[in-house]
């Protein structure tokens, strides 16, 4: 299987089409990255393709000396920043992540699963930036720290640091909502038990 | 598995149950203590891996000119960046560059004065101090005195450079043992040429030169 860098290589030479395989590998983790971030699914879809759109017109400009990874999701990093800074915050639109669909669920899982998404779109939000979006290429693009620091132009150990502040942010968040949920319903799950709540 | 790989395994979803992260946390309280706190957030994630599928529709049907200025912008950063953490990867470059030139001035420093001044004499740049190489008889022990000196500290830390961070010492020195090995196979030709990386390391702390370790991979795969 040929590498991203010789299917780029190959772009590069004419054969265009050979960006669809690049967009089949990657879309997956750009559309969860982007849906986080921008917590509704059409303007996700929309950063995503814009993303990809500007990478197959910049194709000349891609050098295998990085990963095509790393530039597409620098490229989205900034598609979404751009999208959150047109939109008012983020309100309750986080709702809308609520409803995607998880093929092959029961509905109570899809439920569980959709609550969870909820509360991690609205704790991600109420984070830093830059943490949030440490936080979703390390764990919905699934990018390893040397390609976060440069997507986010830092250092490694700055993208871990992030990372890390970021994830005892969310913890103590979690964990306050958690107890919060226990005290008034004594539900154990509570994440979601979090969304009974009156 | 040191404490720097420890918290790979903790954020990825694929290896946060492995046996090799639970065989690290047994024998490391400050990752234990760090994975008891990260927990509820990281099971958060947890339940949303794997994602399920977007549902929504795209409308872009062309390339929008200010982004693919962004991408242009970013393929030139990411090259002038050498496809690494550009502080990171530089700092490796400089201080192996400044290695290389300080072992040569030594080395030719010695040969001139070498009646007058001791090969045993080095000087230590961040402190800008003759170190008694005497009182070291091997190169490694004068390596560990440096890494002793940099750990008591001193060195200022910054973002980057968290005191709480995780290494123990053992796993510190291993990792620079390891480093300066590596750069003796690949790059200086000798011990001492890789010895005079560690004074050269300020103002950045220790724990900068091994997240430069980490990073300096294409010197090879031992180094972390």
């Amino acid at each position: 299987m040929l590498s991203d860098a010789q299917l780029m290589e190959l772009v590069q030479a004419g054969q265009t089409g050979l960006f669809d395989e690049l967009i089949i590998r990657h879309r997956p983790g750009l559309l969860r990255f982007a849906g986080s971030s921008l917590a509704d699914r059409d303007a996700a879809e929309d950063a995503v393709q814009e993303a990809l759109l500007a990478a197959f017109a910049a194709r000349r400009t891609y050098n295998p000396r990085f990963a095509f990874s790393t530039w597409v999701y620098t490229i989205l990093l900034n598609v979404c920043r751009r999208h959150r800074r047109r939109r008012q915050p983020m309100g309750d639109s986080g709702g809308d992540l609520a409803h995607w669909p998880a093929g092959g669920e029961s509905p109570l899982d899809q439920l569980l699963r959709s609550e969870t998404r909820e509360l991690l779109a609205e704790l991600l939000a109420e984070l830093p930036d830059v943490e949030a979006d440490a936080l979703r290429l390390r764990f919905f693009a699934g990018l390893p720290f040397d390609e976060i620091a440069l997507a986010m132009n830092s250092s490694v150990t700055g993208a871990k640091v992030r990372v890390r502040r970021g994830l005892e942010r969310l913890a103590a968040r979690a964990a306050r909502i958690h107890t919060t949920a226990g005290d008034c319903h004594d539900h154990s799950l509570s994440p979601h038990a979090r969304r009974s709540t009156p | 598995m040191n404490c720097d790989q420890a918290f790979d395994c903790l954020t990825d979803s694929a290896r946060r149950h492995s046996p090799e992260l639970a065989e690290h946390l047994a024998r490391c309280r400050r990752c234990r203590e760090m994975e008891a706190t990260l927990e509820p957030a990281l099971d958060l994630f947890d339940e949303l891996v794997p994602e399920p599928e977007m549902g929504g529709v795209a409308t872009a049907r062309i390339a929008a000119p200010d982004t693919v200025r962004v991408a242009e912008q970013s393929a030139s950063r990411l090259l002038s960046s050498g496809a690494r953490p550009p502080f990171r990867r530089t700092l490796v470059l400089r201080y192996a560059a400044a290695a290389m030139v300080g072992a040569a001035l030594m080395g030719v420093m010695g040969s001139i004065n070498n009646a007058h001044s001791p090969a045993s004499a080095s000087k230590c740049t961040w402190r800008n101090r003759v170190i008694d190489r005497a009182e070291y008889p091997t190169n490694i022990q004068f390596a560990r005195a440096c890494l002793d000196c940099h750990q008591r500290g001193e060195t200022p830390l910054d973002e980057g450079a968290q005191p709480s961070s995780t290494e123990t010492p053992a796993e510190l020195t291993a990792a620079v043992d390891n480093l300066m090995r590596e750069l003796w196979n690949r790059r200086t030709g000798s011990w001492d040429r890789a010895i005079v990386i560690v004074p050269q390391v300020q103002p950045q702390s220790l724990r900068n030169l091994l997240c430069t370790a980490e990073i300096a991979k294409p010197f090879g795969p031992s180094i972390v």
